[in-house]
């Protein structure tokens, strides 16, 4: 969690407090707002805010590989039965090129209905067309292969290439229009799949390191660690038969900022020999070791343990906290850098991911709102004041991104980027002082 | 001036004495709006600077500025690389694209440009090959919640704008709706002639010596 993170409901109560109409001091029979009213104008200016401003940002990779499909012909799909799960893209299950084609929205051609079966195909097909992700709001890079791809429209397209839909190939460019407003082309279709790792299980979070030959191996390597706690615990094993005993180094553990000087340090099943239940001991902040002792198991525990957060090159995707869940190669892989759609709080318990300075702007908002709503309590003047107020945040969010860029310095004879620009008044050197009179 | 002492004058102007028990607003609720004031403000007028050290980690492509310098960041202004000793120049990604290297993103060594995405996503390039490195960011940040004993920020005019927040925010609450605007009016103007100060700090002594007006 990053500084002063709220929930929906310390926001909800700030909304009512600054509206006069707090929760705490004002009887439910005289109160003019209720909560749920300031819950949706908060929903409301979140995804307001993040759209107007396209503060977040992300990546996600949209595979170059043989993707299944929910079915392989169209009788299948009577025999599913009720509570079986389609394929979030349920627009992908036609088996023929020519089923596909005239489909309206159609992607595939897809000719098998489990990612297991890829290896035994003779014939595995590539999609050109790919739907995004629900959370992409603007796309702002595509690459493949880290090379960035070129961002046609269909009918330049068209010119280039006559036949860009069914031409194979190297990726190079992708498009938007021609085909669904949620549908990402890639232009050419590609001729060989994505590299990918072959990972060991099936379901669960990653707990091992990996090497980058790709395969995702069950020993971690030296490359696995935790950074988003300030923690790096190493931590070795004395395996003997039956039991075993950890010993954990914690070189330079902060204690927590809550000036708590002990940490619990937890034992997670790990690997292929497992502990049975979770195990913890109280370790002392500061440098110093911590035993845990189990009896009869024999385990292995790596150098560096824990759940991964983070792999080095590789991008937490989808929001800032959790924990990897798949990992995708760059090797003849497309990927697009988009800004996303906020995450919006589902309960009332749930953290806005903004930071609380910005949650003062959906203050604004809700209150703009609530003094707008015809009834008790409309006041159109304080409605514009909170309006405006508003407005001015999204402008200043706006210049901010931008801040960074914009302070470099122009330079005669710099590059293609500074042409906008006027080139700066000759000045004498700062030393020469000239007199004012 | 303390906060607490900026607490009694508001109360004051708010016709509460401080004796007496109050009978509209309370200590409690001007030290709240103080504390908004001082939010609305520095977020405006961006005038808390600071410098924090970034720890770099292995070909990592981006760094989430939120986390990395754990303060509510507003904006990041520039960064120094403490391997080059070289300042980051700022590029946008179609530079790095089209003009730098096509597959900068592969590069490894020591940082010399960075790119900001969205709002604090800093990536740097060429990426650094282990970790250890750091540079030193420029950002501007929120100050953190004030004690209320301590004294105001050193910033000539931050009491007026304060005083002049916290009591229009006690009419607002209150729905007198044309004192709120009367006394935000005067918080706004207060606050430009904050901005001002900040943004022209050096203005005065520059102008003389480079006879820039």
């Amino acid at each position: 969690m990053y500084p002063s993170q709220m929930t929906m409901n310390q926001l909800v109560k700030r909304v009512l407090y600054h509206l006069g109409d707090a929760e705490e001091t004002t009887s439910s029979t005289r109160r003019i707002w209720d909560r749920d009213e300031i819950i949706t104008y908060l929903k409301e200016g979140l995804r307001n805010l993040v759209v107007r401003t396209e503060i977040l940002w992300d990546m996600a990779y949209l595979e170059d590989l043989p993707f299944a499909s929910n079915y392989t012909a169209p009788w299948e799909k009577a025999w599913f039965q009720p509570g079986e799960v389609f394929q979030s893209d349920s627009s992908f299950n036609f088996p023929w090129e020519w089923e596909w084609q005239v489909q309206k929205g159609g992607l595939g051609p897809s000719n098998h209905d489990q990612p297991w079966e890829v290896p035994f195909l003779l014939e595995t097909y590539l999609a050109a067309r790919v739907r995004l992700p629900e959370r992409v709001l603007k796309i702002d890079r595509a690459v493949n292969g880290n090379r960035r791809l070129l961002p046609p429209r269909s009918s330049e397209l068209r010119d280039t290439d006559a036949l860009y839909e069914t031409t194979t190939g190297t990726v190079e460019a992708y498009t938007l229009d021609g085909d669904s407003p949620r549908v990402f082309r890639k232009w050419r279709i590609p001729a060989t799949p994505a590299s990918q790792y072959n990972v060991i299980g099936r379901w669960g979070t990653l707990r091992s390191g990996f090497q980058e030959t790709g395969v995702v191996i069950v020993a971690a390597a030296s490359v696995m660690r935790i950074d988003e706690f300030a923690i790096v615990p190493a931590a070795s094993v004395v395996p003997n038969d039956g039991a075993f005993l950890i010993s954990a180094f914690f070189d330079g553990f902060d204690p927590s900022p809550t000036g708590a000087t002990t940490s619990i340090l937890t034992i997670f099943s790990f690997g292929l020999n497992q502990i049975p239940e979770f195990s913890s001991a109280i370790i002392p902040g500061g440098d110093g070791f911590a035993e845990l002792a189990q009896e009869d198991q024999i385990l292995l525990i790596p150098t560096k343990w824990g759940i991964v957060r983070r792999f080095p090159g590789y991008h937490p995707m989808g929001h800032t906290w959790g924990i990897p869940r798949r990992l995708a190669q760059n090797t003849a892989n497309t990927r697009i850098e988009f800004f996303r759609k906020p995450h919006v709080p589902a309960g009332i318990w749930d953290n806005f991911e903004l930071p609380r300075y910005m949650l003062r702007y959906l203050r604004f908002y809700a209150m703009g709102k609530a003094y707008r709503r015809r009834g008790p309590g409309q006041d159109l003047k304080l409605a514009d004041h909170y309006e405006g107020r508003y407005d001015r945040a999204v402008a200043r969010v706006i210049k901010r991104k931008n801040a960074f860029y914009r302070s470099r310095r122009v330079i005669l004879g710099g590059s293609a980027s500074g042409e906008s620009r006027r080139v700066p008044r000759a000045q004498p050197p700062w030393q020469v002082v000239k007199d004012p009179h | 001036m303390t906060y607490d002492e900026l607490i009694d004058e508001v109360l004051t102007r708010l016709n509460e004495g401080t004796s007496a028990p109050p009978v509209y607003w309370n200590r409690e609720d001007v030290q709240e709006a103080l504390v908004d004031g001082l939010l609305d403000l520095s977020d405006e007028v961006e005038w808390n600077e600071e410098v924090v050290h970034l720890l770099l980690l292995a070909r990592r492509p981006y760094y989430d500025l939120r986390t990395c310098i754990e303060r509510e960041i507003l904006s990041f202004r520039g960064g120094f690389s403490i391997a080059t000793q070289r300042w980051l120049t700022p590029r946008d990604t179609r530079e790095l694209d089209f003009h730098i290297y096509t597959l900068w993103e592969d590069n490894t060594g020591s940082e010399d440009q960075a790119v900001l995405r969205g709002l604090w996503w800093l990536g740097l390039h060429p990426r650094p090959e282990g970790d250890g490195n750091t540079i030193r960011a420029y950002v501007t940040t929120m100050p953190a919640d004030p004690v209320m004993s301590e004294e105001l920020p050193e910033i000539p005019e931050i009491d007026e704008a304060l005083r002049e927040y916290a009591i229009a925010e006690a009419y607002g609450q209150d729905q007198q709706t044309q004192q709120y605007l009367i006394h935000f009016a005067s918080y706004e103007r207060a606050k430009e002639r904050i901005r001002s100060y900040v943004e022209n700090r050096l203005n005065y002594d520059r102008n003389w010596v480079f006879m820039e007006r």
